[in-house]
């Protein structure tokens, strides 16, 4: 679609942009923003100089710096969409303003094509903003230099290289493609000059850079970042958008022959055009829709806020099937008291991966594996995957709360304080950072009533050695140095139902009744009944607590519908699936 | 309040003379002179507000400074001690002067105090082996100004090496992302990387060793997929393989033989583990340990031949600076289940015949056991009259250790006795500027986790000085800062390097080191 500028209506010019601005808002800001979610939480922005230090060691650090930056602003969906969505417009408009100054015409199909491609790249939640921000600078600054060729004598478009360099690492490519078009289109001696100069002075540039600047590897040096945070099917798309870009001024040169029999007036090419963009959209919007990673993440959400209970009631709404958000419950029901009684009411895996994790060095590994034990009380461990999910992967808002939590309860407050400063020079953490302070005062000054006080008298107090590779390990030596932890008393068990351990299980049965339970939890007592089961009918020691009547007419009830289908499992699976497919006897029957 | 009357009048006059420029010589004549004494009424206002004058309350109390510099024996070249005052107020007045008359003011609204670099350098060498004094006066919200009692520092006469090399780090567990070792010139705050592990595929990069900070002989290991140990000489590297199939631990800790030919080494199997419950967070242990002499010049690497060491851990090797001795940490030969907190290192030391590189029997320097503590990181003196090492309660490894302190052996009378720098946190590793007089350590005692550089003089007797903090420009550096000054090491020289070299090194194939049996 074309805008004749002279007589259209300046609302029919804004209509697409203003269309692309909406859609894109309300998909961000409404729809899908556990996207701005994610990446909020993916990074933490800190106002101080150490924090911008650490990206001025290589080019295109400063992009970096800035994307995390805007970033922050996710903290609130709408600002965060608003933002989002202005950048990719901002992309959009810029393209369509350089074809105008190469053109004369408003030229608006590359434009919103490489807008929706954009979009639809942005749908993928590991596509960070700063991507786009490298496009808009590069289409921004390129813009600049075509509008004001005049500025020094027309070399401005070489003397803003080492800016651009330096600013946006790996994303120079652009401009310097973007430039070598245009000014060989031109291809006039003095313009070729620049040409051969801009090239030379990214040369010297880089070999600068590589001999005495930077301490970084080529590769680094020359992609950096779009090669180092970007992968996979997302990473070729958007090589493909950035070189369509780059060549623009070879493209928007190329002329179609309009069709005399088939002419619109601009009115209707604009309202055209916007509805098939919006047609566009809506059908990417659709499909690029993931609904399960929009509830892991507001699972997540939840987690980390410690609103266990709406964890399990959402779980229970809308059943997981993803074993980290499995994880995330478990640790819910244990913190709720809960994980023996509603273990099977959720899927598990066998092998007890969805009760706690092993060492990975992967990010959402590192990020979450350390919360099974903070739960059960290794609170150095907890630690632990805090701090190397820190080193590997810099600050974040939910990692510095396990920082400050783990040092707070060691009593370790000169390193909380550290950190918890650290919070205070955040963009939106801070009312949060004086919390802390406020709970470390409380907890120097003998306070009782405080999340850290009652974590420090469920830490695990005698000493051992932890191993990672195995976690089931570190809960039996907790548990041997201290069997009045209740909460790994409770993950041990579950650990045993999962792998159907019943000499495990017959063996820890009076464990109950020693951490001061009046009634076993709901799956004990049904595997208390398959115990009883398989050794005559003769009830296992549980102490003075007894099964409940509830739980034994409950499984008259299952083998009553057993019976039904003549002893027959495979045939019986989907009535009892549906009536005690939460139950520690469907498990061993049917996993 | 006539001050401020004459003030609004002349800003009036000043309106009605510019409204009426077109006036001309007279007109103009006026606006100048109005500026001028404009000019001069916010000076006087800014000097009148922040210099303390009427009558001034004088305290017994000293000013809180953070960090400490009080009360200090401090190198004549040393960067400024910038600092912040504690104590709140509305303005701060800071004078520092010297014995000789001259002084430096610094003025601050929020307690941070930044002397100028060029004026405290002229103070402090000109006024080297006397004293420098600092006054605080702080002013309440009624204007009130308080004098702190004197701050009394005292200048050596002799200088400190003007670099300290050092590695940084998070004091983390097993990852890592981001590792380099850095220099800073301590005569001012420059500090630069010397490498980054960036550069290098993210090898990991450690154990960087001077050859008593005299020369340009230094190494470096790689731990990686570009491994190797590469050794600077002469503007030159090279880059070794010391793996060979007779040494299968490599090599780990370094230290130059002062001849610059030799370099020694221990040889470790190291495991590291994570205490569950203790406030250490790292255990980490040497299942077995011997020592090895790396010949420079020959390309030879070969067992140090120390008596009995068959049965025996030995480590963290030193020579003495006449090079005719090595010492070194001996703990006896662990088997397959050990106590770790029973492994406790005595101070060795053998002699060594540097034509022949033939070593003698090795004699018990100080017994550590005896007392139920283990020795590690002997360091002596440049002038060969001290020995500082390292004393915990077991294991060799007392940088995650709380109770880890520095000890001082007298070389001649082989006495032993704890130095005055140590805190009630790990103080550990140590190194001797050339002329003997300084040491620079690392300590914890900040936070208990991050290790900073702390700087103290030591005087004839081997007596320590209260330390001080590495000083940085902003005083509130140390305050968000987390990564660990690791291994600092003092040097006089500055060497060359840039990422280009070192990027092109790391791509050549090592050298193999040959093993040499003796």
């Amino acid at each position: 679609m074309d805008q004749e500028t002279t007589n259209s209506s300046p609302y029919l010019f804004w209509l697409p942009y203003a269309a692309f601005l909406l859609i894109t808002y309300i998909y961000f800001g409404f729809i899908s923003n556990y996207i701005l979610y994610f990446q909020e939480k993916s990074s933490l922005f800190i106002f101080s100089y150490n924090f911008l230090q650490e990206h001025l060691n290589k080019p295109g650090g400063l992009l970096i710096w800035l994307g995390k930056f805007l970033s922050a602003f996710f903290y609130y969906p709408p600002v965060g969409a608003l933002i989002l969505s202005s950048v990719l417009t901002l992309i959009v408009f810029s393209i369509t303003k350089i074809n105008y100054i190469l053109t004369g015409k408003y030229k608006l199909i590359i434009s919103f094509l490489i807008g929706v491609i954009l979009f639809y790249l942005q749908t993928n939640y590991r596509f960070l903003i700063f991507n786009n921000l490298g496009l808009l600078l590069q289409l921004g600054l390129f813009c600049l230099v075509i509008r004001f060729n005049a500025f020094f004598k027309g070399w401005l478009s070489v003397i803003i290289v080492p800016f651009i360099y330096y600013t946006t690492g790996g994303f120079i490519w652009i401009y310097l493609l973007l430039m070598s078009f245009y000014l060989i289109s031109a291809f006039k001696k003095t313009i070729l000059l620049r040409f051969f100069s801009m090239w030379a002075l990214s040369m010297i540039l880089y070999l600068s850079a590589r001999e005495f600047i930077f301490f970084q590897s080529d590769k680094t040096l020359i992609t950096y970042p779009i090669l180092q945070y970007n992968e996979g099917s997302q990473l070729i798309v958007f090589l493909i958008v950035a070189g369509i870009i780059s060549i623009l001024p070879a493209i928007l040169r190329i002329r179609f022959r309009e069709h005399r029999n088939f002419s619109i007036s601009n009115v209707q090419q604009s309202i055209i055009g916007t509805t098939i963009l919006l047609f566009i959209l809506v059908i990417i919007a659709i499909a690029r829709f993931d609904n399960k990673k929009k509830k892991y993440f507001y699972v997540e959400k939840l987690f980390f806020e410690n609103r266990f209970n709406e964890v399990i009631e959402f779980n229970t709404v809308n059943p997981p099937t993803n074993l980290l958000t499995i994880y995330l419950n478990n640790i819910a029901l244990c913190e709720t008291g809960r994980l023996d009684d509603q273990l099977f009411h959720f899927p598990q895996n066998k092998e007890g991966k969805t009760l706690f994790l092993e060492w990975k060095m992967e990010s959402e590994i590192l990020k979450h594996g350390g919360y099974f034990y903070y739960t059960a009380g290794m609170i150095n461990e907890a630690h632990r995957w805090a701090f190397e999910n820190m080193v590997m992967k810099g600050f974040t808002s939910d990692g510095l709360r396990m920082l400050i939590k783990t040092e707070l309860i060691n009593a370790n407050y000169d390193m909380a304080e550290k950190y918890i400063n650290i919070l205070r020079h955040s963009l939106f953490y801070r009312k949060e950072a004086v919390k802390f302070e406020k709970l470390m005062t409380n907890c120097l000054n003998g306070g009782s009533n405080n999340e850290i006080i009652q974590k420090r008298q469920e830490k695990t107090q005698h000493d051992y050695f932890t191993i990672s590779e195995n976690p089931y390990i570190n809960i039996e030596m907790t548990l041997a140095s201290d069997s009045m932890n209740r909460k790994a008393f409770e993950y041990k068990m579950a650990f045993l139902l999962l792998h159907k351990d019943y000499n495990g299980i017959l063996h820890e049965l009076r464990g109950y009744e020693r951490l001061g339970y009046t009634e076993l939890p709901a799956h004990i007592e049904e595997a208390v009944i398959a115990l009883a089961i398989s050794n005559k009918g003769k009830m296992p020691d549980t102490g003075n607590i007894r099964v409940s009547k509830k739980t034994e007419l409950r499984w008259n009830q299952y083998l009553t519908v057993l019976q039904q289908y003549g002893n027959n499992i495979k045939s019986a699976e989907p009535v009892l699936k549906k009536q005690f497919g939460n139950t520690f006897w469907y498990y061993v029957f049917y996993k | 309040m006539n001050i401020f009357k004459t003030f609004l009048y002349k800003i009036k006059y000043l309106i009605e003379a510019l409204h009426s420029r077109s006036m001309g010589y007279n007109n103009n004549l006026r606006i100048f002179r109005i500026i001028r004494y404009l000019i001069i009424l916010a000076f006087l206002l800014y000097s009148c507000g922040s210099k303390p004058y009427g009558s001034i309350t004088l305290s017994e109390l000293a000013p809180q400074l953070e960090p400490d510099y009080s009360d200090l024996t401090i190198p004549p070249n040393i960067s400024p001690l910038n600092f912040i005052i504690k104590q709140k107020a509305s303005a701060y007045y800071v004078k520092i002067f010297s014995d000789s008359g001259s002084e430096i003011v610094v003025k601050s609204g929020n307690g941070k105090i930044r002397i100028p670099p060029s004026k405290w350098r002229k103070m402090l060498l000109g006024n080297a082996g006397k004293n420098v004094k600092i006054d605080v006066y702080s002013k309440d919200d009624e204007g009130r100004w308080l004098k702190f009692k004197t701050i009394n520092n005292k200048i050596a006469s002799e200088k400190i090496d003007p670099y300290i090399y050092y590695r940084l780090l998070y004091p983390g567990y097993e990852s890592w992302n981001e590792l380099s070792i850095n220099f800073r010139n301590l005569e001012s705050f420059k500090s630069e990387s010397f490498i980054e592990n960036s550069v290098v595929d993210q090898n990991c990069v450690n154990c960087h060793s001077f050859n008593n900070g005299k020369t340009d002989d230094f190494l470096f290991h790689m731990r990686g997929t570009l491994g190797g140990t590469y050794f600077y000489r002469n503007g030159q590297f090279k880059k070794i393989n010391l793996k060979t199939s007779d040494n299968k631990n490599g090599a780990v800790y370094p230290r130059w033989h002062p001849s610059g030919k030799f370099v020694a080494f221990s040889s470790n199997k190291i495991i590291q583990r994570f205490h569950a419950a203790d406030n250490k967070k790292i255990e980490v242990t040497d299942l077995e340990s011997s020592l090895l002499l790396y010949d420079v010049e020959l390309n030879e690497i070969m067992n140090v031949e120390a008596a009995g060491k068959e049965t025996f851990m030995d480590t963290y090797p030193e020579w003495s600076p006449d090079g005719k001795y090595l010492y070194f940490c001996r703990a006896a030969r662990i088997g397959k289940d050990y106590d770790y907190k029973k492994i406790q290192y005595n101070l060795y030391r053998v002699p060594f015949e540097i034509d022949k590189r033939t070593f003698g029997h090795s004699e018990l320097v100080f017994d550590a056991v005896q007392i139920n503590k283990s020795a590690a990181f002997p360091r002596v003196s440049p002038d060969g009259r001290f020995l500082i090492f390292t004393l915990a309660d077991y294991g060799c490894f007392p940088i995650w250790h709380k109770e880890a302190d520095l000890y001082s052996l007298n070389l001649i009378d082989l006495k032993v006795s704890r130095l005055d720098l140590n805190s009630d946190y790990c103080d550990s590793y140590h190194s001797w500027s050339s002329n003997s007089k300084w040491l620079i350590f690392s300590s914890k005692r900040d936070d208990g986790l991050t290790a900073r550089p702390y700087i103290s003089y030591i005087n004839e007797n081997g007596i320590s000085s209260k330390p001080f903090i590495l000083p940085q420009s902003d005083p509130e550096f140390y305050k968000s800062f987390l990564k660990s000054y690791n291994i600092p090491e003092f040097s006089t020289v500055k060497i060359d390097l840039n990422p280009g070299k070192i990027r092109k090194l790391a791509k050549t194939a090592p050298v193999p080191a040959k093993w040499f049996k003796n």
